[in-house]
């Protein structure tokens, strides 16, 4: 990730942001989804089935050449999830992600209560999807 | 999980973590920014003329839709309930609102961005449901 200046940050509030990134950076949800993210990229077979499965979406994307062609794209989509569902390395970069997203979530719910709104609403940037 | 990560450091307990947070929490109330919306907040909540235009605004919408499952309104309709949107934006208060919740949302943001850069993780988008 490129560095970033966060000058509207008074320093006392860039110290506490600090104190907090650090400690979550060794919170046991973040830790596991590290490990895990690690796990997948030295794991080529499973990157290998992530990309297909990826390529089958994007094909099935792209307008259909014929209705037996978009039935074998999605025999050819369904095999490839299961074979994605049943690989311990991306599951467990899914599971950790789900315990990392909830911890955060504690943490938002922690901030939000303190400032009587929600945080997470105010600081997600517009056109998130 | 073990308590201690393979370079000695130990794992940050979650009782930890909301201490940590609470004080970022408390640095934000500190912010001038954050008591300039709140005073923003209040003051449009006590202005009679942001009362006013709003219910006037709700109330037009509400009868449109009133009996309407999936109301598609005439041009006359969209017209007349965009003038009263209008006139409540006109408020001074709305626009003292409005200025002071665009420099607290950037605040929130700069706060978001520093934890999603240390930790490689979305922070607001990781703790928001209902999108994407």
């Amino acid at each position: 990730m490129t560095t970033k200046t966060f000058s509207s940050m008074t320093p006392e509030l860039l110290a506490a942001t600090t104190v907090l990134a650090a400690q979550l950076l060794q919170s046991a949800p973040v830790v596991a989804l590290h490990q895990a993210q690690a796990q997948l990229a030295a794991d080529p077979a499973a990157q290998a089935s992530l990309k297909r499965l990826a390529r089958i979406q994007a094909g099935l994307r792209a307008p259909p050449a014929g209705t037996a062609d978009l039935a074998d794209q999605i025999e050819d989509l369904h095999r490839q999830q299961e074979q994605v569902n049943s690989n311990a390395t991306i599951q467990a970069v899914a599971l950790s992600q789900q315990a990392a997203r909830a911890s955060l979530g504690h943490v938002n719910r922690e901030l939000s209560q303190i400032l009587e709104f929600d945080f997470a609403t105010y600081a997600k940037r517009p056109g998130c999807c | 999980m073990e308590s201690t990560l393979e370079n000695g450091l130990e794992l940050a307990p979650p009782s930890v973590i909301r201490q940590a947070a609470g004080e970022v929490a408390a640095a934000l109330v500190g912010q001038a920014v954050y008591q300039a919306f709140v005073k923003a907040a209040d003051a449009l909540d006590q202005d009679p003329e942001a009362r006013r235009t709003l219910k006037a605004f709700q109330t037009r919408q509400q009868a449109l839709a009133a009996g309407r499952p999936n109301p598609k309104l005439s041009r006359a309709e969209q017209a007349d309930l965009e003038a009263l949107r209008q006139a409540f934006m006109a408020v001074p208060a709305v626009a003292v609102y409005g200025a002071a919740e665009s420099e607290l949302k950037a605040l929130c943001q700069a706060v978001a961005d520093q934890l999603s850069q240390s930790l490689g993780i979305d922070f607001a988008g990781a703790c928001r449901t209902g999108c994407c």
